[in-house]
């Protein structure tokens, strides 16, 4: 399963111009499955970057507006964009210039895969 | 001395509730103005029901009525808990970091897992628009721009076309608007 699935990630990078990765990973940013370019930060691949979505998640969802479902964070050069799917967290980073309504449509596209991993990470000890 | 004990505990709780709650962002999700409640569905009431009626008449303390008291205090307990969680209190919630040791293992029992997991569905077939890759992209871009004979081809065609449409006309045979039982 996890070649065909890097294989589909990989081609969803090339749609998107300016897209550096996407990562699947648990909710302490353990990965499952992922597609890196060479020019992705090393530093927002770390669990430990990635694991703090979780935590946002957690407190935006207190806000009274509902359940919170994606992050977006702009920087200088990198937007970094979380999606919650709970077990599982979906990470993409892009360039700044990178369009982000693109990179939200690929959610539909991703979806179907998710309930296996998800199963996955729930029966994982 | 039994009303003194609850005092005490209806303090405590009381005094977790105001420490839990002081020097903290809170915000209270009330269950009616969560906009995923409202909706309607099979358990909603049709009819209204005053909030005055759902009040529990405070009961009068007599001799002959025992104290409930674990389900007073299981009912604060409940509201505590509740009340920590809808707090927000980024500042107690700190550096979050797995074990070097957790984290690999965990690695490592994801791999075998989804290598064992079996293949996913096919992707959906491409769309009657399909994206094209980037690189065919700019191939086709850097091709040379259509030939005149080939422009003016489909602008004929399209003239065509359009005054072939405008020359369509309704024939009018009967009458639109039928009359269906009326005397």
């Amino acid at each position: 399963m996890v070649d065909e699935l890097r294989k589909y990630l990989n081609h969803l990078l090339e749609k998107v111009n300016g897209l550096h990765c996407i990562l699947i990973t648990d909710r302490d940013g353990v990965p499952l499955v992922r597609a890196v370019t060479e020019r992705a930060p090393q530093l927002a691949l770390r669990p430990n970057f990635i694991s703090t979505f979780g935590m946002a998640t957690d407190q935006a969802s207190k806000l009274g507006l509902g359940r919170n479902k994606t992050i977006i964070s702009m920087y200088s050069s990198y937007q970094v964009i979380q999606m919650n799917k709970l077990p599982l967290v979906i990470t993409f980073i892009g360039s700044d210039s990178c369009n982000t309504g693109h990179i939200l449509s690929l959610e539909s596209q991703i979806e179907p895969f998710l309930k296996d991993l998800a199963a996955i990470v729930v029966d994982t000890p | 001395m039994q009303s003194d004990e609850e005092d005490n505990a209806l303090h405590s709780c009381f005094d977790s509730l105001k420490s839990a709650v002081m020097g903290c962002c809170y915000s209270i999700c009330h269950k009616e103005n969560d906009p995923q409640e409202n909706i309607i569905n099979e358990r909603t009431h049709l009819l209204e029901v005053p909030e005055q009626q759902h009040e529990i008449p405070v009961p009068v303390a007599s001799a002959s009525t025992p104290p409930r008291k674990p389900d007073e205090q299981s009912a604060l307990n409940r509201i505590l808990h509740e009340t920590a969680t809808n707090v927000i209190d980024v500042g107690a919630l700190g550096p979050y970091a797995l074990e070097a040791g957790a984290y690999s293992e965990r690695v490592r029992a994801y791999t075998a897992r989804v290598a064992a997991a079996p293949a996913p569905p096919a992707p959906a077939p491409p769309r009657l628009l399909a994206d094209v890759p980037h690189g065919e992209r700019t191939a086709l871009l850097s091709k040379p721009a259509l030939s005149n004979d080939d422009k003016d081809f489909i602008t004929n065609s399209v003239k065509k076309a359009a005054a072939a449409i405008s020359e369509l006309r309704v024939e009018h045979h009967e009458d639109l608007v039928v009359p269906f039982r009326v005397p």
